[in-house]
């Protein structure tokens, strides 16, 4: 079935993405929107533009029955939820079928089948996707304690089954540790969860964050568009994603594309989607998770595919193949995309709130901004503080990275403060050169340096900023004064 | 010719001053030329090579910057506001009244205070017009408006009292 009107149940950058994509399809483009963002650039761009409730999440984007009520009472027939939000809700999805709405995403069942995390291992390890060795079920014994162990070699990982956010989890590294660690990681447990199950995970040193995009129809077709490297991580959310991988060999990727096209087909997935491996120094991977959405970084791989992946997602859902066969992929050059926030990385990150005064985006060849904002526009409190990605292409990595650093130079911005300073850092930085950086880079290089001794890597402008600020104050104090001169005039004149 | 005191990022300190295409930075001289400037974007060539930043102003001489890939927060003072707040700050560990003087000889355009207020510091307490330029001095510690000596208008020799804080 042809989509006709299609709803975006999204916000900023992704929103304007889909929309645009929507458009050249020839497709109606709808933006739903918060008190917030009424003037937001999504809503601008859209053919039509809804209110579905005051500016906190929870009161609209989050509103999944609002959105499906505006959707049937404006005969949108499809809804593309973004990321994020609604997306991966198996709850909303199935809302939209029972509302006879074509939801732009997977089924529900695949979401489901997904979702729970050590469901999903064990699905895995069924269908020969590599999961980090371990138990799947709570350790019951001392010697069966020790039996794993030395199955999987150290360093092995005790985690609390109740366990999240880091705790409850002990490294181990020799099996001298491992009986006490493990009473210990017990009673911690106890103490923390009130659940003393424990189990057994190999610890993976230093890995990368490498995951494949995948793209299903509905007719049984599965194609990977190869792999993204995106392990520049702060508090475990990504910055700095590019495709493809440096440390990918032709060797690895052949395998992890396997892998993720297994991993897509245990859960009978359609739509475009990502699955996150950890890969060791060997080479090694391991299953992370399945994302059953589109990814914020999607373009570095529309970059180096030449595929349109938001527009390949609406045709599957109206139910075409994919249009195109796996062997006519290549990997073209390479991407780079960098996440900016509104927020001061010289000052633990500090969300920076206010208004947008300049927007300009920088162009050239290779260059592509995916932004959710422009000037006057309000960056506030409720929403994520990701303003734009800007996303740089090159022959070879090198080529994309001295693009990117000019791109960067010329994209001007202010009103608030933006991390671009922060990629300046790390697109220097000889670990992220030769791509021997990890997950734990910007933890272990950064973190030290903060809250801003990693400026002191820049080249010294005082004197330049400094004659700056003084003619911007000068020109500013002599336009005072000029002002003055006239109101004395004025109230000369109407005495 | 104008002169500032800039401080970056609240650490350090630049005397600049400013005399046609001519700048002068601790002594140091440079030549300048404004290519384009509006609200929030100055280009500006100095010896030969461009500089390219957006700003916005955060309040009186209060500047965010984004200038070579960097943020930075300045406070520009012209030279008489830096003055009368280093004089402010000298007073106030010598005495506990603070006599607020004009360190320039200018005019008086405006008393923003009262006798008996209340005052923060940061608050303005007056403005001095002089080099053609209007400069806000503000107080360097809170406290409260004992006497004001002039009034709006009055022209002030260097050095005069223009109020004092207890």
């Amino acid at each position: 079935m042809k989509i006709k009107k299609l709803l975006v149940a999204n916000r900023g950058e992704i929103a304007v993405r889909v929309l645009r994509a929507a458009k050249e399809l020839g497709i109606t483009a709808v933006s739903v929107f918060s008190e917030a963002d009424k003037n937001a650039l999504h809503v601008k761009i859209a053919d039509e533009a809804y209110c579905i409730g005051a500016a906190p999440a929870s009161e609209s984007y989050l509103r999944g029955d609002k959105i499906i009520s505006v959707a049937k009472e404006i005969g949108a027939d499809a809804i593309h939820p973004g990321y994020g939000f609604l997306s991966e809700n198996a709850e909303f999805i199935k809302m939209c079928e029972e509302a006879g709405i074509i939801f732009v995403g997977p089924s529900a069942e695949s979401v489901e089948m997904m979702g729970e995390k050590t469901a999903a291992r064990t699905l895995m390890k069924k269908h020969g996707v590599p999961i980090v060795p371990g138990t799947t079920q709570p350790i019951e014994s001392e010697d069966e304690l020790v039996k794993v162990a030395r199955e999987i070699g150290y360093p092995v990982m005790l985690k609390a089954a109740a366990g999240g956010g880091g705790k409850g989890m002990r490294r181990i590294d020799s099996e001298d540790e491992l009986v006490d660690g493990f009473n210990r990681a017990r009673s911690e447990a106890i103490k923390a969860f009130g659940n003393g199950a424990v189990y057994i995970e190999k610890f993976i040193e230093n890995p990368k964050h490498i995951e494949v995009q995948i793209i299903a129809d509905k007719h049984g077709n599965y194609r990977h568009l190869f792999e993204r490297e995106c392990s520049v991580q702060r508090r475990h959310q990504k910055v700095i994603e590019e495709s493809p991988s440096a440390s990918v060999t032709p060797e690895v990727r052949e395998k992890i594309t396997q892998a993720a096209i297994n991993a897509a087909k245990a859960c009978n997935y359609y739509n475009a989607g990502t699955i996150e491996f950890l890969m060791d120094r060997n080479k090694n991977f391991y299953f992370l998770e399945m994302n059953t959405r589109l990814q914020v970084e999607h373009p570095v791989t529309e970059l180096i595919s030449g595929i349109d992946l938001v527009k390949e997602q609406i045709r599957i859902a109206e139910g075409e193949k994919i249009s195109f066969e796996q062997d006519e992929l290549y990997i073209h050059g390479a991407a780079i995309e960098c996440r900016v926030y509104a927020e001061d990385a010289t000052n633990n990150y500090a969300p920076s709130i206010g208004k947008i005064e300049l927007h300009r985006l920088p162009s050239g060849p290779g260059v592509r901004v995916d932004q959710g904002i422009e000037t006057g526009s309000e960056v506030s409190v409720y929403y994520d503080p990701m303003l734009s990605k800007v996303i740089a292409w090159g022959r070879t990595r090198e080529d994309a990275i001295r693009r990117m650093l000019n791109v960067l130079n010329e994209y001007k911005i202010i009103g608030v403060k933006t991390n671009i300073p922060l990629f300046f850092w790390i697109l220097k930085h000889p670990k992220f050169l030769d791509a021997s950086f990890d997950i734990n880079f910007l933890e272990e290089e950064l973190t030290p340096l903060l809250p801003d001794k990693w400026t002191e890597d820049f080249e010294n402008i005082d004197d330049v900023v400094a004659i700056l600020g003084a003619i911007i104050r000068d020109e500013s104090l002599r336009f005072k004064v000029s002002e003055n001169v006239i109101s004395e005039e004025n109230k000369w004149a109407a005495l | 010719m104008n002169k500032y005191v800039v401080n970056i990022n609240g650490k350090r300190k630049k005397n600049v001053k400013l005399r046609n295409s001519h700048a002068e930075v601790d002594g140091k001289n440079v030549e300048y030329e404004i290519l384009s400037k509006n609200r929030n974007q100055i280009i500006v060539k100095i010896d030969g090579k461009i500089y390219n930043a957006v700003y916005s102003r955060k309040g009186e001489g209060k500047i965010q910057m984004l200038a070579n890939g960097q943020n930075f927060d300045l406070e520009v003072l012209t030279d008489l506001q830096n003055r009368a707040k280093e004089y402010q700050a000298e007073k106030r560990r010598n005495s506990g009244e603070l006599q607020v003087v004009a360190s320039m000889p200018g005019l008086v355009l405006k008393i923003n205070v009262s006798e008996g207020d209340e005052i923060n510091e940061g608050d303005t307490l007056f403005i001095l017009e002089a080099m053609k330029m209007e400069n806000e001095i503000k107080a360097e510690s809170s406290g409260k408006i004992k006497e004001i000596k002039v009034k709006q208008g009055d022209a002030v020799e260097k050095g005069a009292v223009i109020l004092t804080i207890g």
